[in-house]
């Protein structure tokens, strides 16, 4: 469900160091008065990608919202390296990409780079404090593999396409003989009703 | 540590990010009206035929744009610098000139930077003809 804007719901981002990185002098802009809207107080402002490199390797980021650097693509290089050379906590910060407009030609980089979510400009500050809430209730689990490090790229559990072979870590798909009897049906039922327990 | 007492509201956080950017509107006029002008000049520049470099340059540019006519209260005028994006990707990535098409865009630039107030109405038979150009490159996109 949508973040509605007139929520009460409370949040606190005063205590979070935030990297932004947009080369584009207004985008950073935008991109200022929308984080301290929502109450970021510490902020690392970075026009290009080396003045980004240069703040990881310094600080400890609690979230990095880079733009894609369109038409090159370099915020996804960038992101990229975060996650292979950043450096331990940095690796694993949430990540979110802005970007303006996104070619053909970078779109498996910028499916490929390691964010958490991409969010296509125009920024609204109630989509971006949205995404950062969705962060904040992360559950997918971290992937570091050779050809990818990041976030799981799967938001559902839809399995495999045809194919493709499983990963390590999923559940096998041949289910074995039952190993205790089955439940009777009063169990089930009481797994559904409540009652009271003695402690 | 979004949990952290204290804090604000979705609500209060929400609308003072709000008021924040309406402190960017004029700057914006100023940047969207020059990104304009620069795509007229782009515009100028081009033949009858497929130059690769120029339209890259174009592309360039109208990316830049994108975000601007937004803040200043123009959605329609930013559904057209997407659709224009879009477009300029297309012929990029086919080699094939379109300059009847890209003039299109240019055109409902203008004329949606140039809407007067209340004059919505004009602006969706304008975005459906853009739609119509991209469709002829079989572009889909969320416009």
């Amino acid at each position: 469900m949508a973040l509605e804007a007139t929520s009460k719901g409370r949040f606190n981002l005063e205590k979070a160091t935030i990297l932004m990185l947009d080369g584009n002098g207004m985008g950073m802009d935008i991109l200022v008065q929308i984080v301290t809207g929502l109450g970021a107080k510490s902020l690392h402002r970075c026009q290009t990608v080396d003045e980004a490199k240069d703040v990881v390797k310094r600080n400890t980021i609690d979230l990095i919202i880079a733009d894609a650097l369109s038409p090159a693509g370099e915020g996804y290089e960038f992101v990229s390296w975060l996650r292979t050379d950043g450096g331990e906590p940095n690796a694993f910060a949430p990540v979110v990409v802005t970007a303006a407009h996104t070619p053909v030609s970078m779109v498996q980089k910028a499916r490929d780079c390691g964010a958490h979510y991409i969010v296509k400009k125009p920024l609204t500050p109630v989509v971006m404090l949205e995404r950062i809430l969705w962060i904040a209730r992360e559950s997918r689990p971290f992937i570091e593999c050779d050809a990818y490090v990041g976030p799981d790229r799967r938001h559902k559990n839809e399995g495999p396409p045809n194919g493709v072979p499983r990963r390590r870590d999923d559940l096998p798909p041949e289910v074995g003989d039952a190993q205790e009897p089955n439940l009777s049906q009063d169990q089930v039922d009481g797994l559904f009703s409540t009652r009271k327990v003695a402690l | 540590m979004l949990r952290k007492p204290g804090g604000t509201t979705v609500a209060e956080a929400v609308q003072r990010a709000e008021t924040n950017l309406e402190g960017l509107q004029e700057a914006g006029w100023v940047q969207l009206d020059d990104g304009l002008a620069a795509m007229d000049k782009i515009f100028a520049r081009y033949g009858d035929r497929f130059d690769g470099d120029l339209i890259a340059e174009h592309y360039g540019v109208a990316v830049r744009l994108i975000g601007l006519p937004s803040l200043c209260g123009l959605d329609a005028l930013e559904n057209a610098a997407h659709s224009l994006c879009d477009l300029l990707d297309r012929l990029s990535t086919t080699g094939r000139w379109d300059r009847d098409g890209v003039q299109v865009h240019i055109q409902a630039l203008r004329l949606l930077r140039n809407l007067p107030p209340g004059a919505d109405g004009v602006a969706e038979p304008v975005l459906d003809g853009l739609r119509k150009v991209r469709e002829r490159h079989a572009i889909q996109s969320s416009n």
